[in-house]
């Protein structure tokens, strides 16, 4: 049994919000809701005052023309009235929704960052997620069909009235049909809901195809391992799969649609037979044409009432999810702490354990280390060694499992989340150019201080090349927003990111694999640089190419069970570990060759 | 491309995809007009006998009629719906399948190049943001469906009257005339909106992209791209609240028009009844009925049609990067028709310049040189050098500008596609894995058809631990994207996957593009040192940037700002004391010499 929401207070608030946004759309509103309501009668009136004046004693062509142009005015200026009141706050409506987004948006950049790596978050928070992403459905779907609701609501109430009090039979036999048609819509999507999971896979993996297949970065490994008709057929298969599910839907509704036919047959039956009856006993021809017309609007308006009324609950539980996500504290905030200021970083890990949430295995077991103020340390270890895993601890991105991370003194928790990632300057492997100006991509700030940005640029020997630019700091980057945006190559963009550390300028800076797209002239010269580079503050060196080390202070050495190895270059090659054996291991073709090429 | 062209273009598409699709969607449109025809023309006979002679079976039998007609109408509509719905989700998302294949056929440089990356990205824009598929196959039934109600309607309406039908002609020509207005705005507002919604969705995408989520904390990043999307959101908006206004105001009169043609029916149907249009015999009370509602129904279709014309207008804008990629030429036109034998003696490189197509700048500029069969050759460079463009033009992947390639003496443009592409292995560094199980992203075939080969190549990259830990070894499926069991590789293991497909693939030419990278430094060597035995007698080629791995090949040709400036073997290459070679090789050489001195 599906569990039901505060439908109450869901609606409030959004109403709410949308007083406190925009309230002439409340004027707009009330108008329309008066002009709909009112319209579809007309259209009823009209045959009954037509058929009424023709079958009089004496009927009139003037009377006859008056009861046209009267209709025409009338319904023309109220219809014409709720129209344009019904386009002109519509994208009103949608603009609500924009500001969720938005809302949602942040919440997203700005909550604890472990999220972002949990498929299973988003898994879990889809709906909310979903909830302001089109015109129909979500937070915007609900506002139109809140919009137009009570005009259908009005509209119907009147019609019951007035067909009740001609014919209770056929009121009944037309809400009999009605309910019928809901209840087979409520049933197929209650159906359809128990399988939202099949569903949700099925959709998962068409996706999957569709996403890879349009990939142009997939192109060359497609062609040159021939693997078209594999990811052809998969997709097929998979849409095939998918279209299954949904014909059990189709075919549920397909059936039980036959409910609903008799009930239509019941209700025509009973409408056509007891008006008819009615005539032949004295009845008027234009009451007949009336009430039949009643009929129709009554049962157009009655589906539509449902359909709004269904959006609304079953939308409105999107919006719910939204609003809970939104209220939710995901650890945006952190704690108190402010920033340390005129001070570079000790970084201490005491006790430290961590596995990586909703994961078994621990990447660290109890460990105690420390990363002292000023010192350039190099991190080191094989590939899976968890050295990327540290740097996400010790800024703050992951919290431990167990232990505590303390820097200069003060748990990391106690910081104030954007205090404590205000002291890192961190260059990341994975380069983020962004579609924004040059400027921007260094500042990460709309308004970046230009003469900063430049000498940042400089110091990583880009300076050339964007004073080159047309739009010299102004360029953008990519082309996806301007066409003649500016495409970087690998070690542009990596030294890019660099110079936006430098731009940072942070109490410590943190280097993880950023040469691995570098050629060796380019890696060499970030070497040589990063005593400039890091200025005397705590410097933290991520690398596969042991040679990065001989620059640091100290290496720290991770094997899979935790912290190895630590030492200056000398003390760990004469230890003779694993160091120095992935030292001389990495260094002995160089070796080798020199000593060739010497001799 | 003009209208019709695409429209053609883009049913021909669908008719492929599902004939039964197309079917139905014609069977709905006939029901449709069907029950309008019925619901216009059998009240007609009720109401005269209600006003006329009152005979109950007569009466029996015409309500009998319209409410059986309407209910096996009903029965009908929902039997063909069942299907049409199955069969819309089907055609759906076989469109997007469509796409992908035609992505997979064209020529290779297409891809690389922003333009037409730009117009895949608005191809699927459409796609998935405005369904536009879906709406357009939608409004095309609509609009057919309307015009044949348009049609049916008027033909009862002749019956009466030429003069009504004028009438209510000039008030849809009006409408008309006030709607291609609209029309014209109404285009310029899809045409601006597209843009501003494109660069909209970018940041949106930016601010749920989860490999930029540690650069958005650690550099405070958040506000700058809320401000984007508060802006753009925005100029949405702006763009909407002109639109939407003048829509209203047109809605809002096309409205009062259709009021306009019922006071017109019923007025004129009315004054015939009552005979007081000279010249005119009188019409019953039935006929009447009949004529009025068929005038609504007209009144209703012109609307309609006139809606779905402009929906149909603007979904062909969206829908025109769509039909413009299926246009592209496929790569299997180019190419010639020799079928490639199986050994490589040599090959050559001829004067070979060339420049990316849309770029001003020359990658590689004269470059000759010669691989001789079996031999294996390190490309060596600086970033920008054009290492990765000299072995895509190995690939085929892309056409010289200027020059030739030749593979044993042949152009390799006169080799037949398919034969010349399984003769080149290569990994590129940025290999792509598929979310299949292992063993068919090796194969490039279905699981298990090859067990034999795939445990070999599987041990000679040293992955066959790694399997033997794994529940499923090598039927696990890769990653986590397309089935929750799937296991993930690390970046080292993946690189390892990559290169046993290499091996698999048995081709006699094997190219590596910075294939170690991910690799830690003892996984590394391991790799380097059974790198002859891994290639055997095969020609290989080889782009590190650890200059180390040069020190393994036959020759090493340095490329120098897309020109060749050295091809040799290392030791005559470190002989230039101020060559480039040299310092690559001793920038990195240098770190590592402290051991000797330990």
């Amino acid at each position: 049994m599906k569990k039901s929401y505060p439908i109450g207070k869901t609606l409030a608030r959004l109403v709410q919000n949308a007083w406190r946004q925009n309230k002439r759309l409340f004027a707009s509103f009330g108008i329309y809701t008066l002009a709909a309501a009112v319209y579809p009668m007309f259209a009823v009136a009209l045959p009954k005052l037509v058929l009424g004046e023709l079958t009089q004693p004496a009927p009139s062509a003037e009377r006859l023309v008056f009861i046209a142009v009267g209709f025409f005015l009338a319904a023309g200026g109220v219809g014409a009235l709720k129209t344009y009141l019904y386009y002109a706050s519509y994208h009103k409506l949608g603009l609500l929704r924009l500001e969720y987004l938005r809302d949602m948006l942040n919440k997203n950049l700005t909550m604890r960052y472990c999220n972002t790596e949990d498929a299973k978050f988003y898994d879990e928070h889809e709906r909310a997620l979903n909830a302001a992403n089109s015109n129909d459905n979500g937070v915007e779907g609900v506002y139109h069909a809140l919009y137009e609701t009570p005009a259908v609501l009005l509209t119907v109430l009147a019609y019951v009235v007035f067909i009740g009090m001609k014919s209770i039979w056929i009121l009944a036999a037309l809400l009999l049909h009605v309910a019928a048609v809901f209840w087979v819509s409520r049933e197929t999507h209650a159906f359809q809901h128990g399988l939202h999971a099949e569903i949700g896979h099925a959709e998962r993996r068409v996706r999957y195809y569709s996403n890879t297949a349009n990939d142009f970065s997939f192109g060359k490994d497609v062609r040159l391992y021939g693997f078209q008709s594999r990811i052809l057929d998969n997709f097929k298969r998979e849409i095939d799969a998918y279209v299954a599910i949904i014909a059990r839907v189709k075919r549920r509704e397909f059936l039980l649609g036959f409910l609903a036919l008799g009930a239509l047959l019941l209700s025509d039956a009973a409408t056509y037979g007891l008006l008819v009856r009615d005539v032949t006993r004295g009845m008027p021809i234009a009451d007949f044409s009336m009430y039949l017309a009643a009929v129709l609007s009554l049962s157009a308006q009655l589906k539509l009432l449902a359909e709004k009324a269904g959006t609304v609950y079953s939308e409105g539980e999107y919006v719910y999810d939204m609003f809970r996500f939104l209220d939710e504290d995901l650890g945006e905030h952190g704690g108190t702490h402010p920033a340390i200021s005129g001070d570079t970083l000790e970084i201490e890990f005491k006790n430290v354990s961590f596995k990586y949430p909703r994961t078994e295995k621990y990447i660290f077991k109890n460990l105690d280390f420390t990363i002292r103020k000023g010192e350039r340390l190099a991190i080191v270890g094989v590939n899976g060694a968890g050295k990327s895993t540290l740097v996400k601890l010790m800024t703050g991105l992951f919290a431990p499992t167990e232990g505590e991370i303390l820097i200069n003194g003060v748990p990391i928790g106690a910081f104030n989340k954007k205090a404590l990632y205000s002291m890192f300057s961190a260059v990341f492997q994975e380069v983020n150019t962004l579609a924004y100006t040059v400027l921007e991509n260094v500042a990460c700030h709309a308004e970046g201080d230009r003469a900063r940005a430049m000498d940042a640029l400089e110091r990583v020997g880009l300076g050339g090349k964007v004073r080159a630019f047309p739009k010299g700091l102004e360029q953008t980057l990519l082309k996806i927003i301007e066409k003649d945006g500016t495409e970087l190559s690998g070690g542009e963009a990596q030294k890019l990111s660099i110079a936006r550390a430098l731009y940072k300028d942070a109490n410590m800076v943190i280097m993880d694999e950023p040469t691995a797209a570098l050629d060796a002239l380019a890696e060499a010269e970030i070497y040589e640089n990063f005593a400039a580079l890091v200025q005397g503050k705590t410097a933290v060196y991520i690398s596969h190419r042991l040679a990065s080390t001989k620059f640091c202070d100290h290496i720290a050495l991770f094997d899979g069970q935790g912290l190895a190895e630590y030492g200056t270059h000398e003390e760990l090659l004469a230890l003779g570990g694993k160091y120095f054996e992935m030292f001389t291991v990495q260094g002995k073709y160089y070796n080798r060759a020199s000593e060739e090429v010497g001799a | 491309m003009k209208q019709w062209e695409k429209l053609r273009l883009f049913f021909s598409i669908v008719w492929r995809t599902s004939h039964a699709y197309v079917l139905l969607m014609a069977s709905s449109v006939l029901l449709a007009g069907a029950q309008v025809l019925l619901n216009v023309l059998l009240p007609k006979f009720l109401i005269d006998e209600l006003t006329g002679a009152l005979r109950g079976e007569y009466l029996l039998l015409y309500a009998g009629m319209i409410v059986g007609l309407n209910l096996v109408l009903a029965l009908l509509n929902s039997a063909v719906k069942r299907g049409l719905d199955e069969k819309e989700l089907y055609v759906n998302n076989m469109m997007d399948r469509v796409m992908a294949e035609k992505v997979m056929k064209v020529p290779f440089g297409c891809l690389e190049t922003p333009e037409y990356l730009d117009l895949k990205e608005r191809a699927l824009f459409a796609f998935n943001n405005q369904s536009a598929p879906y709406q357009m196959i939608r409004n095309t039934a609509q609009f057919l469906q309307s015009a044949l109600i348009i049609i049916t309607t008027l033909a009862v309406m002749l019956t009466l009257s030429p003069v009504l039908v004028l009438l209510l002609m000039l008030c849809v020509a009006a409408n008309l005339f006030a709607y291609s207005r609209v029309m014209q705005d109404q285009l310029k507002f899809y045409a601006s909106l597209i843009p501003i919604n494109r660069k909209y969705g970018y940041y949106v995408n930016l601010g749920f992209q989860d490999t930029l989520q540690k650069d958005v904390r650690l550099y405070d990043m958040s506000g700058m791209i809320s401000g984007r999307v508060t802006d753009y959101g925005r100029e949405i908006s702006g763009e909407c609240d002109q639109f939407y206004k003048k829509m209203g105001r047109f809605q809002g009169l096309s409205g009062a028009l259709n009021d306009l043609q019922s006071a017109l029916a019923y007025g004129y149907a009315g004054l015939r009844v009552l005979g007081s249009l000279s010249g005119k015999a009188p019409i019953s009370l039935g006929s009447l009925t009949m004529y009025v509602s068929a005038a609504a129904s007209f009144a209703k279709a012109a609307t309609d049609a006139g809606a779905s014309a402009v929906t149909i207008t603007a979904m062909l804008g969206y829908l025109e990067p769509f039909l413009q990629f299926m246009s592209l030429p496929e790569e299997s036109d180019f190419g010639g028709t020799l079928p490639f034998s199986e050994t490589v003696e040599s090959i050559r490189f001829e004067h070979v310049s060339f420049r990316y197509p849309g770029s001003e700048t020359r990658v590689l500029h004269d470059v000759s040189f010669e691989i001789r069969g079996g031999e294996k050759i390190s490309i060596v460079g600086l970033n920008g050098a054009g290492k990765t463009t000299l072995v895509k033009l190995i690939s085929r992947l892309y056409r010289p500008e200027e020059g030739r390639i030749l593979l044993n003496g042949v152009d390799i443009f006169e080799y037949e596609h398919t034969s010349y592409l399984a003769s080149i292995a290569a990994v590129f560094q940025d290999y792509k894995l598929f979310a299949f199980s292992i063993d068919e992203n090796i194969t490039g075939c279905r699981p298990g058809s090859d067990l034999v080969g795939t445990g070999t190549v599987i041990r000679r990259v040293g992955l066959n631990e790694k399997m033997a830990e794994l529940d499923e070894g090598v039927y696990s499926m890769l990653g986590k994207s397309y089935d929750e069991n799937g296991v993930e590789l690390s970046g080292g293991e993946r690189q390892k996957v990559a290169i046993a497909r290499a091996l698999y693939k048995n081709a006699p030419v094997i190219i590596l593009d910075e294939p170690t990278s991910a690799l830690d430094p003892l996984a590394e060597a391991e790799i380097y040192e059974n790198f002859n035995s891994l290639i055997g007698d095969k020609t290989a080629i080889y782009i590190s940037h650890r200059m180390s791995s040069s020190v393994f090949c036959d020759r090493i040709l340095l490329l120098d700002g897309g020109t060749v400036s050295g091809f040799d073997t290392h030791a005559a290459l470190m002989e230039k004391a101020d060559g480039l070679y040299y310092k690559l090789f001793n920038a990195q050489a240098e770190n590592y010499r402290i051991e000797k001195n330990v």
